[in-house]
């Protein structure tokens, strides 16, 4: 059995909807209409326990919906949803035991205390020995440089040192699910390759169970065998970004910038390249898209020298962004 | 046994909650001298108010000036406790609903309910170490104060109504949940709770309708009871029956507020925060 199973999870958030103006404050009095957002439309998908999964999408997708009801702070509207057996919303408190959090937009620890302080908090919370707290201290000295930030209280410390502190305290007591929504915000470069690092190795030492829901492809890349992507709270994409990436690798671009205006109809002609079309709002440059398997891209230059007096050529490899956002403007691939 | 234990580490997690807020009332010190230069005051214009009517050994229901002095002070004292639980629990957790503070809280595996009392009891603790010890001695030292009757048995009783007034304030809290501004609803409940406890006046002074309909009511439990322990008002039968109803009072409140908790964080749940 999967350790995280959601079946045809819905959630639709019932807002308020409020009337502008003084007239409209009136009729808020008496009249309420509602509107309902459809924030997560009847998903379903399966982790296996050891598996970091990506969950991206874009912004108001769905993703921190999901996580939030995967947490237990979020009743579903319909479907089902259990994690290591137990359903996260009628067990919160049992359920939140086994799990580690972080919301890189707002923080977990108590507001009013040094980190340290925080940090014993809740080493006597999740019954922690001591030892294994001041190995887990060490670990986290090593990876976040959180040693210095210790003594000083959650509500001074900037973002990145804030989610660096966060990130210690959710994986604390080691915990066989972790969830994190967008745990990189803010960190510099050389922290977030830590933290890659660390997520990855834990993984593989402690078969720890992820979802990792970021705006930055490039930790996908590196940590996540199998990615979902979520829109308008449905799921468009399952399976491999990096498989998804090599298949699209196989389509490239060539851009070409010229000196003036060329007849696109007659150089379509001679080069008997389908796909080729002005760049953008500028008529002096060309994008030619060919597949690698069919003509090499020394053959098409090679054309374009006889027929043209290019200024510049630029040959574009796929990223995981481009595939991504192929995927997001619902392309086929 | 293996329960016992369990419950003490329990405990002791919780009275961490206790020590933090305890700090945290600490480091405010300049705060510190204008709220008891404030209550000092409160408690002078009292004073001087029961002077005037009992003067010449006068007694109203009871109550002669002697008994006013120390029942203005210890009313004095009460009403930092007041303005501690209103504040520490029924403003705190609307605060917390609206900054997004309560749903961190419920993703550790805490009893939201008695965090946010044992973080007032903390505040309680300060309270009466600090500025409560102070003010009675400044005032046994220039007016005088009779010691209580029993201490043991006060002590009890004031624990019992600082429990019950934590309910209240508990349930108070909770209805942010349900009006999103609850401020109506706290002051009004602060405001009742001063009056009918017994912190402004003993409530024998009120007509005698109103003192048996408050016969069925909690507020009287919260000050007036542990008051009249102190000031040896009661015999010994009517103070085991009175502290029985004291318990019963907090229990009933605080399981007021477990169950009405979990329904208002069912809805909290379905609206999305
Ligand atoms: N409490 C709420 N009440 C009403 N609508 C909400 C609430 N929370 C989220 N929504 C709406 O639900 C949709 C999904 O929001 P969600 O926070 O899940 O997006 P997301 O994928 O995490 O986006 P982002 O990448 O910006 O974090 C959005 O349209 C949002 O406006
Ligand atoms: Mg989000």
């Amino acid at each position: 059995m999967a350790l995280i199973a959601v079946e045809n999870l819905t959630k639709s958030y019932k807002t308020f909807k409020r009337k502008e103006g003084l007239k409209g404050a009136f009729i808020n009095l008496f009249k309420r209409e509602y509107e309902f957002v459809q924030a997560v439309d009847n998903i379903s998908f399966h982790v296996e326990s050891g598996e970091i999964l990506g969950y991206i999408g874009p912004n108001g997708a769905g993703k921190s919906t999901t996580i939030k009801i995967l947490t237990g702070i979020l009743t579903p509207t319909a479907g089902e949803v259990a994690v290591n057996g137990l359903v996260p919303y009628k067990r919160r408190q049992q359920h939140v035991k086994n799990i580690g959090v972080v919301f890189g937009q707002r923080t977990q620890l108590w507001w009013d205390i040094a980190v340290i302080e925080a940090f014993t908090l809740l080493r006597d919370i999740y019954e922690v020995s001591k030892t294994d707290f001041q190995a887990q201290l060490k670990k986290f000295d090593e990876v976040l440089g959180i040693g210095p930030l210790l003594h000083i209280p959650v509500r001074k410390l900037s973002l990145g040192q804030r989610v660096r502190c966060d990130i210690a305290a959710s994986l604390l007591h080691n915990p066989p699910v972790v969830f994190l929504d967008e745990p990189t915000i803010g960190l510099d470069v050389a922290v977030k390759s830590n933290i890659r690092e660390f997520i990855k190795e834990m993984n593989a030492s402690l078969g720890t169970t992820m979802i990792l829901t970021t705006h930055d492809l490039s930790d996908i890349e590196y940590l996540c065998q199998r990615s979902l992507i979520i829109d308008q709270g449905k799921i468009i994409f399952d399976g491999d970004l990096q498989q998804a990436k090599d298949e699209l690798a196989r389509q490239r671009k060539i851009q070409v910038d010229l000196y003036e205006r060329v007849d696109i109809d007659s150089i379509r002609d001679q080069l008997k390249v389908a796909e080729l079309e002005f760049a953008g709002q500028n008529d002096y440059s060309l994008t030619i898209s060919f597949n690698k398997d069919e003509i090499s891209a020394i053959d098409i230059i090679q054309k374009i020298l006889d027929l043209l007096h290019p200024r510049d050529i630029k040959i574009e490899e796929p990223t995981i962004e481009t595939v991504v956002k192929e995927i997001y403007e619902k392309r086929s691939l | 046994m293996v329960y016992l234990r369990k419950f003490w580490t329990r405990f002791r997690i919780y009275t961490r909650f206790s020590k933090i807020r305890f700090i945290d009332r600490l480091s405010y010190r300049a705060h510190f001298f204008l709220v008891l230069t404030e209550y000092l005051l409160i408690i002078i214009v009292n004073y001087f108010l029961w002077k005037a009517i009992l003067a010449d050994g006068r007694t109203i229901r009871g109550y002669a000036l002697e008994d006013m002095v120390t029942y203005v002070a210890v009313a004095g004292v009460f009403r930092f406790i007041i303005n501690e639980l209103s504040g520490g629990i029924s403003r705190e957790m609307s605060g917390q609903y609206h900054s997004g503070e309560l749903i961190m809280n419920l993703l550790k595996p805490v009893s939201y309910q008695l965090y946010i009392y044992f973080r007032a009891f903390g505040g309680i603790l300060f309270q009466m170490l600090f500025r409560g010890a102070t003010v009675l001695t400044i005032w046994a030292l220039l007016v005088g104060l009779t010691p209580p009757d029993s201490a043991a048995t006060f002590i009890v009783s004031l624990a019992l109504g600082i429990l019950i007034y934590a309910g209240i304030a508990f349930l108070v809290g909770l209805t942010t949940f349900h009006i999103e501004n609850n401020a109506g609803v706290l002051f009004a409940t602060t405001a009742s709770i001063e009056l009918l406890s017994g912190t402004l006046i003993p409530l024998v002074m009120f007509p005698g309708w109103v003192v048996s309909i408050l016969d069925y009511l909690p507020f009287k439990m919260i000050f007036y009871i542990p008051i009249q322990i102190y000031l040896g008002q009661l015999g010994v039968q009517e103070i085991v029956s009175a502290l029985i109803v004291q318990a019963i009072w907090a229990f009933i409140l605080s399981i007021a507020g477990f169950l009405l908790f979990k329904t208002s964080v069912r809805k909290l749940t379905i609206q999305g925060g």
